[in-house]
């Protein structure tokens, strides 16, 4: 299967950067012809401008020789006008009396012959009393469209890579029909048994050639594990050693007995309703504060920081809120329709953020979002454990996890080059219509779900909550680590960067680009680390240094010149919790079936979720509030601070328990 | 086989769509804000080469409203440059004094954001306080007007571009099924009698003579080739 998306992906590819290439051709070409007649004027605007002002010193009676400064002059006038080679006066014999260059080779050229070379120059005289005294030079590179376009592939090539990464989820998706589910089954045990892998697949159902040869397949495959049983239980009860031996190492080259792990195919169908819903509220992250801003007024006794945060803690503490109680709904009412209901409340949602006229409407409108985000999230997560078991659960939630990660990493470039271009109401209608594509993949891929009759799965109770808190190494995890790392996401990363690179000028393509940075590092962490601290068992570790680095990260925007500062810290960050995400996830599970182990795992995690929840809704009200009371600085600092320390607390209180050492690192009991 | 591409074909033509599309809109849009900027940038310098005249009058004690000469220099400025629709000297009360277009002299001044591109430099007296404004302005009809080549150029190219992306990208879901097709029917029969892509049977056989050996080592008799 991995070759056919290998040769889909480099031949779209390959057509794409054809087609975007050609544009850009065609682009160079009318840009030469808009551009350099237009730079022309403007340089001859520039050398008018000059001239009048050596026309005005030699008018006094200075020569030319006598005037102080001109260099500096030029010099300001290059500087406002970067596109231009050089500036310089020369006399009417084409001696050089001042020059200012933005190219080295011009430095120290004495006659103007030196400086004119291959460049195009505009000439104005300077005149007093009627006759020439002096003129001045202005050269034009000649690339000038060029590298105008060059400095536009940045935003083609995030263009590129985010439909590439979108063409590989639709090529996913387009899997799930029955007939195509049929092959990419037959393709994936082909793929399997030449590698040496014996493990069986789940059964597909269907009629025709390519089912009956996936059956036989499998049907081989069953014959060939029994033969091992059979022959390891002769090998057993012989006591043969040799022979046992060497069944071993079959098992190991062919793994003959072990069992797959992967989600049944059927799974793949939600992954593409969840990435395209998560796509349209990623779009969001680079413009939404800036937009909140727009119609952020003065509320008494809240400072306009905090009054901007509050359409996002809103939107963050319903999501919270609401998840909990939305297991028990979707499963009654059947999650796919739930996901489809989700993404019609979430596409209202959007079309009313667009066409909001004041704060109140913007704050009606999110909230709907917000109702509909999590309803999507939790069916989408309900569907996936209601058809897997305890083997393959976690291969299935990683299957929507990962589609979410992409999503993070594909929304945040788009959203800004979109409201960057074309407006951000023009954006949020985009967003209303990835809804409507994640609601149609959702009716017509997802099967159509009887809600329960029987009984539904409890929602999280308070007294769950409080019986995880009381531990004190549960607390440090889930209050000390959890909760800060996604205060520090929400609120600094896509609270506070976008509102303050904003207002240093940056446009919402850059900050697009800035955030992307999070997905990226996440994208490509996750699934390294959730195998190497699992190897390693390490987990505690991970953790502890995914905590010291985030908090360090803020460091970046005093260090560097935005937005590479900002570029930096986000991108810190992203590896940080790269790094802590999955053996954090893991040692709730770990240390809570050790400190309370009457708490079933579905509890457990829904405390877990509910405390990173709540920190993505505390993240930007805390940064608010500092902000709009003491400062950025201190907003920044103290939020860098509480996420080292709290990582530093939970590294003491694991090093004082023994809590650092897992279950991989323990001695056997 | 058809279904599977029908559907991927209708998969990619929107991403390929889209994708073309703004890549072609980013690059007019770069170009158009390149060139607004450059025009802005010479309003900007006319202004300040006018705001400059004007402050050097005003240094040897002639009020701004006594600069006459300052009528000659609109005029001669607005006709060097054919893009400029007018350029104004208002007064602190934005009343305009001096015009490039005579008929605008004692009009308020006002902008329009949706006619006109504008940029302004302040007149300042020796005390730098301010006395009056420069309004240099130019005409949205005729910088959309320069534009319009620009954007008929990149859209005769993006249609021909989205076309030839579609229909790659047909082609490229018709290359990569007819190479799975090939694989997955290419078959043989295994020892057991099925039917299966012939790239397993090799590994098949691996496993069949290894147990088939770890059978006769055992002394026990091979197990039939179907299972019970």
């Amino acid at each position: 299967m991995r070759r056919f998306d290998v040769i889909i992906l480099g031949l779209v590819t390959a057509v794409l950067l054809a087609a975007l290439g050609a544009i850009s051709w065609q682009s160079i070409r009318g840009a030469e012809n808009l551009l350099l007649p237009s730079l022309d004027r403007k340089a001859d605007v520039v050398a008018r401008s000059l001239s009048g002002l050596v026309g005005e010193a030699v008018g006094y009676g200075m020569t030319l020789d006598e005037i102080v400064g001109a260099d500096e002059v030029l010099a300001e006038a290059l500087t406002e006008n970067p596109e231009f080679a050089y500036a310089a006066i020369a006399k009417p014999d084409g001696r050089v009396v001042a020059l200012s260059s933005n190219q080295q080779d011009h430095d120290g050229a004495a006659v103007l012959s030196d400086l004119i070379g291959e460049l195009r120059t505009v000439t104005a005289p300077v005149e007093v009393d009627g006759r020439t005294v002096a003129s001045v030079v202005v050269g034009i590179p000649n690339a000038v469209a060029e590298t105008l376009i060059r400095r536009l592939w940045l935003d083609i090539a995030v263009l590129l890579l985010v439909s590439l990464l979108i063409t590989l989820e639709l090529l996913s998706f387009a899997f799930t029909i029955s007939s195509a589910s049929l092959l990419r089954g037959l393709a994936r045990r082909l793929n399997a048994l030449v590698k040496h892998d014996f493990r069986p697949h789940a059964p597909l159902a269907g009629t025709g050639p390519l089912a009956e040869e996936v059956a036989n397949v499998d049907h081989e495959i069953d014959r060939v594990r029994a033969e091992h049983a059979r022959l390891t239980r002769v090998a057993e009860a012989k006591n043969d050693e040799e022979a046992l031996a060497d069944l071993e190492l079959m098992e190991r080259r062919y793994h003959l007995s072990t069992e797959r792990t992967d989600p049944p195919v059927s799974l793949i169908a939600v992954r593409a309703p969840v990435f395209l819903f998560f796509f349209a509220e990623e779009l969001t992250r680079p413009f939404l504060p800036n937009y909140i801003k727009s119609f952020a007024e003065p509320i008494a006794g809240l400072s306009i920081e905090m009054v901007i945060s509050l359409p996002i803690v809103l939107f963050m503490a319903i999501v919270a809120i609401a998840q909990p109680s939305l297991n028990g709904i979707t499963e009654r009412y059947g999650r796919a329709r739930s996901l489809r209901v989700g993404a019609i409340l979430a596409l209202l949602g959007f079309v009313g953020t667009a066409y909001s006229a004041d704060m109140l409407q913007l704050i009606l409108f999110r909230s709907i979002t917000a109702v509909g985000l999590a309803t999507v999230f939790v069916a989408a997560q309900g569907y996936i454990v209601d058809r897997t078991g305890s083997v393959n659960r976690a291969r299935g939630i990683g299957l929507f996890v990962s589609g979410i990660m992409v999503a993070m990493l594909c929304g945040p470039p788009i959203g800004g080059i979109l409201a960057a271009r074309l407006g951000p109401s023009a954006a949020f209608l985009v967003s209303a219509g990835l809804c409507f594509a994640a609601y149609v993949c959702a009716s017509v891929a997802l099967p159509g779900d009887k809600p329960a009759s029987g009984s539904v799965a409890p929602g999280l109770r308070l007294s769950q909550v409080g019986a995880v808190l009381r531990r004190p190494a549960m607390l440090l995890l889930l209050a000390g680590c959890a909760l800060p790392a996604k205060m520090m996401l929400i609120g600094f990363c896509f609270y506070y960067l976008p509102l303050s690179l904003a207002s240093a000028g940056f446009d919402s393509a850059t900050i697009g680009r800035v955030l992307m940075l999070y997905g990226l590092a996440m994208v490509i962490l996750i699934p390294l680390v959730s195998r190497l601290s699992d190897d390693a068992g390490k987990r505690t570790l991970y953790v502890v240094i995914g905590a010291i680095l985030s908090g360090a990260a803020v460091l970046h925007v005093f260090v560097w010149p935005e937005p590479w500062g900002a570029a930096i810290a986000v991108l810190q960050i992203g590896i940080a919790q790269g790094l802590s995400t999955t053996p954090q996830s893991a040692l709730v599970g770990e240390l809570g079936s050790r400190y309370v182990p009457d708490l079933s795992q579905g509890g457990l995690y829904g405390v877990f979720r509910l405390i990173e929840r709540a920190g993505t809704a505390i993240g930007p009200a805390a940064m608010a509030f500092v902000w709009g009371a003491y400062g950025a600085t201190a907003a920044i600092v103290g939020m860098g601070l509480l996420v080292a320390a709290g990582g530093l607390l939970f590294a003491i209180s694991a090093i004082v328990t023994g809590g650092g050492r897992t279950e991989a690192s323990m001695p056997a009991r | 086989m058809r279904r599977l591409a029908f559907v991927l074909m209708v998969a990619l033509t929107p991403v390929v769509l889209a994708a073309v599309a703004l890549g072609a809109y980013l690059n007019y849009g770069s170009i158009r804000q390149s060139y607004l900027d450059m025009v802005g940038d010479r309003l900007e310098t006319v202004a300040r080469r006018v705001a400059s005249d004007s402050e050097s009058a005003l240094s040897i004690g002639i009020p701004l409203a006594g600069q006459a000469t300052l009528s000659r220099l609109l005029q001669r400025e607005r006709e060097a440059d054919l893009v400029l629709s007018s350029i104004d000297v208002v007064d602190a009360t934005d009343t305009i004094l001096f015009s490039s277009d005579k008929s605008r002299i004692g009009m308020k001044e006002t902008t329009d954001p949706e006619l006109t591109l504008d940029r302004s430099a302040a007149i300042q007296n020796a005390f730098e306080t301010t006395e009056g404004t420069v309004v240099v302005r130019a005409s949205r009809a005729v910088l959309d007007s320069e534009l319009q080549e620009l954007a008929d150029g990149i859209e005769h190219v993006a249609i021909y571009a989205m076309l030839g992306a579609l229909f790659g990208s047909f082609a490229a879901v018709l290359l990569g099924l007819r190479v799975l097709w090939a694989r997955v029917s290419n078959t043989a029969e295994t020892a057991g009698g099925q039917i299966v892509p012939k790239e397993t049977v090799a590994t098949f056989r691996m496993v069949d003579d290894a147990h088939r050996s770890i059978a006769r080592q055992l002394g026990v008799a091979e197990a039939p080739k179907e299972v019970s």
